[in-house]
């Protein structure tokens, strides 16, 4: 599997390093955000083969980080995470041009199946 | 329903709903937690000690996340009941997340609690009712079974449909102990003057059916909202 750079974004710290050090043991090169306007940053200034966005995020939600890199870096594939199987934020996600979304807690592996799928297809 | 009692469920559910997103988190970091740990465990050159009794922890640690997920997925659907106060719904999809959330009172009893047969996806049963209050009254009839019932017995909630009513009948099976009679006292157990009260707000009926025995709901399926009244 190709090293694929991914940028994870989620204020739950726990989760989104613990994220990271399983992706990285599988071979890919996570970079980490604990807010949208970080997140934001690092999209503006490094390239990414995909973001993994958190919808509910205190500050900027993920919502709005989607449309901002709708907007300006629209070539990079974005999944979101979102709380709950019913909820609207997954489809809504989709409108705004996400790639797709996963429900927390997700299988690790099905989020790198996603990831390939995002990145080869940009 | 008055606007304030409206007003306090709906303030109970948002807040449930909130946190029921919060609980999701938790999960998903028990989730990636335990999922790094067999990650690390199976990168270790050396067998580690305890290596099998980890290795099952860690399988029940997942086990239970995706059975919180469940819950926390249902509850969240629970708490959103209220921010529409009258609504089109799936009677059978409604009646099932009640069950769902009952499981734990009929377990204490060692009770089986089920809806049979699940309906089929192209006969669902569409209502327009306050589901709040739907919920209330299926769930007080359950309490009324579970007064009543006892270890062993299984309460089956069947639907079922005649053009503008909908039945829901709750039929309980097995034994009862000598001399009793379950379906006398029915009416006689606490929750009963609830369930005729929501039923009849509901503009629905409540009766006992002797026979089966069983608590037999009649309520209107009314036209759903936005669709032409016929």
């Amino acid at each position: 599997m190709k090293a694929w750079k991914v940028l994870l974004i989620d204020d739950e710290e726990d989760f989104v390093m613990t994220l990271a050090e399983r992706l990285q043991i599988r071979g890919l090169c996570p970079v980490t955000a604990t807010d949208g306007e970080a997140g934001l940053d690092l999209i503006m200034n490094e390239s990414f083969d995909a973001v993994i966005l958190d919808v509910m995020m205190p500050g900027l939600s993920g919502l709005e980080v989607l449309e901002h890199i709708k907007n300006f870096k629209s070539q990079i594939p974005v999944i979101m995470l979102t709380g709950h199987g019913r909820s609207e934020d997954g489809p809504r996600g989709m409108q705004l041009g996400a790639f797709d979304y996963l429900i927390k807690p997700f299988d690790i592996d099905e989020l790198i199946q996603k990831i390939g799928e995002a990145a080869t297809r940009r | 329903m008055t606007q304030i009692k409206q007003t306090e469920i709906a303030f109970f559910g948002r807040i449930t709903a909130g946190v029921t997103h919060e609980l999701k988190n938790v999960l998903a970091i028990v989730n990636e937690s335990s999922g790094l740990m067999q990650d690390l465990m199976a990168l270790s050159k050396e067998t580690p000690a305890y290596h099998d009794r980890f290795k099952k922890a860690l399988t029940s640690i997942r086990g239970q996340v995706q059975r919180g997920q469940s819950l926390i997925a249902k509850l969240n659907q629970f708490a959103h009941a209220p921010d529409i106060a009258v609504r089109s719904f799936d009677l059978s999809e409604a009646a099932g997340l009640v069950v769902a959330l009952s499981q734990r009172f009929a377990a204490l009893k060692n009770v089986t609690l089920k809806v049979v047969p699940p309906l089929p996806s192209d006969q669902t049963v569409q209502a327009t009712l306050n589901l709040v209050q739907f919920q209330m009254a299926l769930f007080s009839a359950i309490e009324c079974w579970l007064s009543l019932a006892v270890s062993g017995n299984e309460l089956n909630i069947t639907l079922s449909r005649k053009e503008k009513t909908c039945s829901i009948l709750l039929a309980c099976e097995g034994n009862f102990p000598a001399g009793t009679d379950p379906a006398g006292g029915l009416a006689a157990t606490e929750k009963w003057p609830l369930l005729q009260r929501i039923t009849a707000t509901l503009e629905g009926t409540v009766e006992i059916d002797r026979l089966k025995p069983g608590i037999l709901l009649i309520l209107p399926i009314k036209p759903l909202i936005g669709a032409p009244a016929e």
